[in-house]
């Protein structure tokens, strides 16, 4: 309870939140919240402490220990209470260490039930809006060009590899294991899947001011580390093309610190030249 | 009794957890393939490099999934992957055994001042089984800091005077006051906080990483450990590998230990007389027979090794870059001091985990011993403070100037706390403190962790926490969360249970202290 109350408290007072009044029902809106996190358990193969949830009437039905909603009182309603317990407790639910409801799951509930939980006719709901970050797509599924990326990955002698299991989160280009053998030929030859990489791990590689170049079209790179390589500041005409760069790590380049000045969009931006040291951080 | 998904007349034992039949159930395949299969399978190991890929992807349309089936599930390709995208990339754990005490570090009491030397009321102690070094004491006795504090940076935290220079960074750090742990001694405490478990043979906190990630950098072990040179030897414990051991996985996941002097990996030279091409035609030689015992009976370990011996081979190369130091300008010889020129005191570790980091290597932990200070506490803290204040500031400034503080996590702490009333004499200028494991002070720093910030309070007896307790489990659970794991998925199948880091008791992400 107390962790989702803050979450939402979190998520209001941010002002990119707001509410935003919904028509939703039954049959369009609870039944998929349920089907996706509870009829595991109690559904059609499994029905733990006799609890059906996978109709109208078997959730009114309740379990062997009675009724799990009361129509109109979603704090005194079980199915409610118990999605906003602390996840730790041992009554909360979906049990097992599956992952809670999202906010606005657990609010569609809550309102389906204070308007008497009506089967056939909508009830209004007001949707918190999550923060976009959430939902946010770094960028396309990397699923239907992955064999091919691989296969070209292995050829170059780089890594490509997922920033998460999350197919839009993205790729990590990635060079550690012999930085020596990525070239600005390399990124050039990385272009059929220049969309799909968000991060670049590049310091110590031989890349120059032509590679940063080819990097232009990345348009999806949040986090470039160029640190310890031969770039200049001829790549900073390229590197103002980077849109979503969050993250610039120029450490041990021949960058300076005043022409970095124009890169003022970013979140953090590291140089680091000897011998005079210099950290720069913007925020946006 | 189960009953398996492709047939339902064959029932599965129900001590094989109902696993569907494998792929040497299906006679029709050639033993090549089924061969294949299980090298692949085994220890999520396939895809781990790109050949495999293709390898995987024709196999695929013959066990019944096409490979485009195959390549739209990022589970079944990359195995080694986080669940989600992860604010971490690599974490070094500066581990203080022996417990340094709460009082004269991070927990701040000053009322302490007044009580000294008085009774430790019996209703703050509550009962609280003590250990046979204070249990026989007739007198529990308070003893406040001999250290000062004062507020320092923008955050305005408590320092000690005992920390001169991590003072500077206190507004990257996340101090944690609420700490506990079940273990009431050093070995079973230390066992606890580097591998979630006091009894031996569960894999430590890097090796669950290695395993759930895979390496940055192939050229280097993914896990590494250094033990620091201490500046004062009192009540020193030992340390094993069992601390750094991967327990039940696969040994490839446990800590490569990195050494002072000539040797930094054992047995890596080559013996005097053989040259390069000669060690690599042995190590052939050997690969090729084992190889042949894989061939025979198919023990996944026989795989672990021939992996070992070409990562050996690797380190002959990538081992002595690393620890030539000669390319470090002379701003980071000002930053670390002098000290750090001398081969594995904790300056030159701190230095060498900095190196280790930007490389990619996944865990690096050093440990620093002689922080048990029953008695003698002033002087032998102001030596341990004072040998370790500095490199651990050039640390934090040496990542954060290089931009790898981001996703870099830094973490301190020992093993439990220390007791407010004194061991032993107490004097006006000396006193001693057991060991105490309800409540102990930590500090996180960088990927992810809020800055500048304090978690968790005690009483004033820095006794009992009073708010946000934090168990050992609920770090682990969070060390988890920031490189991108849910730590109740990240599971390895041994002995009949999902294992886990954080075991089957709960554990509580410390959403609080993330960014």
């Amino acid at each position: 309870m107390k962790f989702w109350s803050s979450f939402i408290i979190t998520c209001c007072l941010s002002s990119s939140c707001f509410l935003k009044a919904e028509t939703a029902s039954f049959s369009h809106d609870i039944i998929p919240v349920l089907e996706k996190n509870c009829t595991s358990c109690h559904g059609v193969k499994k029905q733990k402490a006799g609890l059906r949830l996978d109709s109208y009437h078997l959730i009114l039905e309740g379990s062997e220990n009675g009724p799990i909603i009361k129509a109109g009182n979603a704090q005194d309603s079980e199915l409610y209470r118990r999605l906003n317990l602390n996840p730790n407790d041992e009554e909360f639910m979906p049990a097992g260490g599956k992952p809670p409801l999202k906010p606005y799951e657990i609010e569609l509930i809550k309102q389906w039930i204070i308007a008497k939980n009506p089967e056939t006719s909508t009830f209004t709901f007001s949707k918190p809006n999550l923060p976009a970050v959430i939902q946010e797509k770094a960028a396309p599924d990397y699923r239907p060009k992955l064999r091919e990326a691989l296969v070209l990955a292995e050829k170059l002698n780089i890594k490509l590899v997922p920033r998460s299991l999350v197919p839009t989160d993205g790729l990590i280009l990635r060079t550690a294991s012999n930085p020596k053998r990525c070239t600005d030929e390399t990124l050039e030859q990385l272009a059929p899947y220049q969309d799909l990489i968000v991060e670049a791990e590049l310091s110590r590689t031989q890349i120059t001011d032509k590679g940063v170049s080819y990097l232009r079209h990345f348009k999806n790179l949040q986090v470039l580390d160029i640190a310890f390589t031969n770039v200049t500041n001829q790549a900073l005409e390229s590197l103002v093309q980077l849109k979503a760069l969050k993250k610039l790590n120029v450490s041990g380049t021949h960058m300076t610190a005043s022409a970095l000045k124009h890169l003022s969009g970013l979140d953090h931006m590291w140089v680091f030249n000897e011998p005079a040291v210099s950290v720069i951080k913007a925020h946006k | 009794m189960s009953h398996s998904p492709l047939d339902p007349n064959i029932a599965l034992c129900s001590d094989h957890g109902g696993e569907h039949p494998n792929i040497a159930d299906l006679p029709e395949l050639p033993l090549s393939l089924q061969k294949q299969y299980l090298e692949l399978e085994t220890r999520r190991h396939f895809l781990a490099r790109g050949s495999k890929a293709l390898a995987w992807a024709g196999l695929a349309s013959i066990i019944g999934r096409t490979a485009p089936e195959l390549f739209a599930d990022p589970e079944a390709v990359f195995p080694k992957a986080p669940h989600f995208a992860p604010k971490a990339k690599r974490a070094i754990y500066l581990f203080m055994a022996g417990a340094p005490s709460q009082f004269e570090t991070f927990d701040y009491k000053p009322n302490l001042v007044n009580q000294f030397n008085q009774d430790l009321p019996e209703s703050v102690r509550g009962g609280q089984v003590l250990t046979g070094m204070t249990s026989g004491q007739a007198r529990f006795p308070v003893v406040p800091s001999f250290a000062k504090f004062s507020r320092q940076g923008k955050s305005g935290m408590w320092m000690s005077e005992m920390f001169p220079e991590l003072s500077k960074v206190t507004d990257d750090l996340c101090i944690i006051k609420s700490l506990y742990t079940e273990a009431i001694n050093h070995e079973p405490a230390i066992l606890t906080m580097t591998t979630g478990n006091m009894f031996p043979g569960k894999p430590s906190v890097g090796s669950w990483l290695a395993y759930g990630l895979g390496a940055i950098n192939d050229e280097l072990p993914t896990f590494v450990v250094m033990t620091s040179k201490m500046p004062a030897r009192q009540n020193v414990q030992a340390l094993s590998n069992r601390l750094w051991s991967s327990g039940f996985l696969s040994p490839e996941y446990s800590a490569v230990q990195l050494r002072s002097g000539a040797e930094p990996v054992l047995y890596l030279k080559d013996p005097k007389g053989v040259t390069s091409d000669l060690r690599r035609t042995v190590i052939n030689g050997v690969n090729d027979l084992n190889r042949q015992l894989y061939e025979k009976i198919g023990d996944p370990e026989i795989n672990t090794r021939i992996s070992q011996y070409e990562m050996a081979f690797r380190m002959q190369t990538s081992v002595p870059e690393l620890t030539d130091m000669s390319d470090e300008p002379a701003s980071t010889w000002d930053l670390y001091g002098p000290e750090a020129r001398e081969p594995g005191t904790f300056a030159y570790n701190c230095l060498m985990a900095r190196r280790l980091a930007e490389r990619g290597v996944r865990f690096t932990q050093v440990f620093l011993r002689s922080w048990d200070m029953h008695s003698n506490l002033p002087n032998n803290m102001r030596t341990m403070c004072g040998n370790s204040d500095r490199a651990t500031y050039a640390l934090m400034t040496d990542l954060k100037r290089r931009g790898l503080l981001d996703d870099t996590l830094v973490i301190w702490g020992g093993e439990f706390g220390r007791t407010v009333y004194s061991q032993g004499t107490l004097k006006t200028d000396n006193y001693g403190r057991d060991h105490h494991p309800r409540c102990f002070s930590m500090w996180m720093a960088g990927a992810g962790v809020k800055p500048g910030f304090s978690f968790g309070e005690t009483d004033d007896f820095s006794y009992n926490i009073v708010k946000d307790p934090v168990h050992v489990r609920d770090l682990h659970a969070t060390i988890l969360k920031l490189f991108g794991f849910d730590h109740t998925k990240l599971t390895y199948k041994f002995q009949g249970l999902e294992q886990r880091l954080t075991g089957v008791l709960p554990a509580r992400v410390i959403n609080e202290i993330l960014v």
